[in-house]
């Protein structure tokens, strides 16, 4: 852009800055012209931070210039977006099922798996609107001084108020909580899916008067610190992050935890068009997943990440083959198919 | 009244007017048709509406907290202004700039604030158990969401009620005082009645105020108060659901109408009365 105090300066002075520009872009890794901008909507935070800083540096001279646009993207915005047909993002951080509601409503475009390789991610975490980005879960966190060093290993004993009292912070959501409750009432992992409602929902009850819901992972975080719970569903991100800031007093547990994948989708009439494809596979590299777990205990989607990561956060980390046995992945096609209908049923039953 | 303004000065509300209607009224009129034609054109999402036991359920909560809230903060709110009306000078300055501060902060400031004072960890229940009363559960139950509703609506009901009793003629309470009333007495037969349409406006003032309540309950009742505007903002967000969301708001707002003109109704009659 030029500046008006440059619409002033001499012949001599542009040809110089002319010059100097050149030069610019001859060197690689500064954003030219010819780059293609493909832009990236994400949730903001620390994550979005870490995504900016190791995507930046991967990308540079690749010919594919990222924005970040931290504004979150929700799905209601991006239906906004296609209906007014003023489509600002390629390439958004979204759940897997709200990537398919919207491809659904053509509102979203379908993956080009001829140019994201299938195989850079864990096998059935590759779908027709999104491909799995990082995957977290959500898990058992506890608060090892309030409970005197007696800790929860199961859901069964998050349901056990008598040997474990205390308030529980559960997610103001069924994604999570539905398929605690189950195997607290003694579902097997591979039995979870379908869900059994009516069962679940009467293990919730026996549990409410004991659980204050969380809307947001800061909130589930700010319950556990402040003692207002002493255990709870948080996901894997929160409940790691509370563990490394008080390992004396933070715990977690993956035993009966729920895989859950964030996804890439690609919004209908994305400005980039194609070019979003190529970025995509390239967010999937290993090594830049690797380094965003590292940053984030966002767990990379890509199998081949895992060598990049020291031994020493396998515990933590929701995707390493030891926490992976212990937990259900979770059914996409399930919530597709009842989200709306059974999250409804579930206000309904904690709701005052 | 209208006869007194020259029709052409009339002319000088149309671009208030224009400006109101091209960029407010037109655009929340084609939200709400979303209720007739999303997903697909018909009346199914007031059937839903009509018959889904879960909105009843949160309807019923959020005209039940709306009514608490409002009631006591009108009778909250009438301490408070009659006691800056009847307060000297400096006094009834220091009380209007706390209630003025109060109404500036944001609400999600002052429930993180409540939260902060009336936590586990916080001063209040530090304060109960060195007195060994406590601790008490303050927030994340019921009464907690009642407490943040309180305390957002009682600035509206002041300065509503100080309004009406500002205008209240001060030579009628010494009238009054002078034929041997006691204060009781000037309250209730002088103040009381006159003061009364400032009463019931801030009463549906704080009332429609509270009916769009969101960020009070979701984050002092631990989850477990659900209202409306919450339940909108599920199907907006979460199930693009536009058109029971819509359907949702039209509730909303024809209940925001008809409360207002039923607790407008005694003023208005009121008025009427008093002109005969």
């Amino acid at each position: 852009m030029v500046k008006p105090t440059e619409l002033r300066s001499s012949r001599r002075q542009l040809l110089k800055a002319g010059a100097a520009g050149a030069a610019l872009l001859a060197l690689p890794g500064i954003v030219r012209a010819e780059d293609k901008k493909v832009v990236v909507a994400v949730w903001g935070g620390p994550s979005a931070d870490a995504m900016k800083e190791i995507y930046g540096q991967a990308f540079a001279g690749s010919g594919i210039a990222l924005e970040f646009d931290e504004s979150g993207p929700e799905p209601a915005k991006i239906r906004a977006m296609v209906e007014a047909g003023q489509v600002s993002w390629d390439v958004a951080d979204l759940s897997v099922a709200d990537s398919i509601l919207l491809g659904k409503a053509g509102m979203a475009r379908p993956i080009d798996y001829t140019q994201v390789p299938k195989d850079s991610v864990l096998p059935g975490f590759a779908y027709e609107f999104a491909v799995a980005s990082y995957i977290f879960s959500s898990i058992i966190s506890f608060d090892k001084k309030a409970l005197g060093g007696n800790v929860p290993t199961s859901w069964a004993d998050v349901w056990n108020i008598e040997k474990f009292p205390g308030k529980r912070a559960f997610r103001k959501h069924i994604e999570g909580v539905l398929e605690a409750a189950l195997i607290a009432d003694g579902v097997p992992l591979d039995k979870v899916y379908p869900i059994d409602e009516d069962r679940a929902f009467a293990k919730l009850k026996e549990i409410l008067p004991h659980v204050i819901f969380w809307n947001s992972g800061s909130e589930s975080q700010q319950l556990m610190r402040d003692g207002e719970t002493v255990m709870g569903n948080l996901w894997s991100t929160r409940a790691t992050q509370l563990a490394n800031e008080d390992k004396e007093r933070f715990g977690l547990d993956f035993a009966g935890g729920l895989l859950l994948p964030a996804s890439w989708g690609v919004p209908a009439k994305n400005p980039a068009g194609d070019a979003v494809f190529p970025a995509i596979a390239k967010m999937l590299d290993p090594e830049v997943q690797a380094k965003v777990y590292l940053k984030t205990n966002l767990s990379p989607s890509n199998p081949a990440a895992e060598k990049f990561i020291p031994a020493e956060f396998a515990p933590f980390n929701p995707t390493s083959a030891d926490n992976v046995a212990k937990q259900v992945p979770v059914d996409v096609q399930w919530y597709i198919d009842n989200q709306e209908r059974v999250q409804t049923k579930f206000l309904e039953l904690i709701a005052a | 009244m209208g006869q007194d303004i020259p029709r052409a000065f009339r002319l000088l509300a149309a671009p208030a007017a224009l400006f109101s209607f091209a960029l407010f009224l037109a655009p929340l009129l084609l939200m709400l048709s979303l209720a007739f034609r999303d997903p697909q054109p018909g009346l199914q999402n007031f059937g839903w509406m009509a018959t889904s036991s879960a909105v009843g359920k949160i309807v019923w909560a959020t005209f039940r907290f709306s009514a608490i809230a409002s009631v006591i903060s009108v009778m909250l709110g009438f301490a408070v202004a009659y006691a800056i009306w009847l307060s000297g000078r400096t006094l009834s300055l220091v009380l209007l700039f706390v209630v003025l501060v109060s109404f500036w902060l944001s609400v999600l400031i002052r429930c993180f604030a409540l939260i902060l004072a009336l936590g586990p960890n916080g001063p209040v229940n530090a304060t109960l158990a060195a007195l060994s009363l406590g601790p008490v559960r303050l927030i994340r139950n019921e009464p907690g969401v009642l407490l943040g509703m309180v305390h957002y609506l009682i600035p509206f009901a002041v300065l509503t009620i100080l309004a009406a009793l500002r205008g209240i003629d001060l030579s009628l309470v010494a009238a009054a005082r002078s034929m041997g009333a006691h204060r009781a007495r000037v309250f209730r037969t002088v103040v009381l009645p006159l003061a009364a349409p400032g009463a019931f406006a801030a009463l549906a003032l704080t009332f429609v105020i509270a009916l769009g309540f969101y960020i009070t309950p979701a984050l002092l009742g631990g989850g477990r108060v659900v209202m409306i505007a919450e339940f909108i903002t599920f199907h907006v967000q979460n199930v693009l659901a536009w058109g029971k969301a819509s359907a949702l708001a039209i509730f909303l707002i024809a209940a925001i109408g008809a409360s207002y003109g039923l607790v407008k109704l005694p003023e208005m009659l009121m008025r009427q009365r008093r002109a005969a």
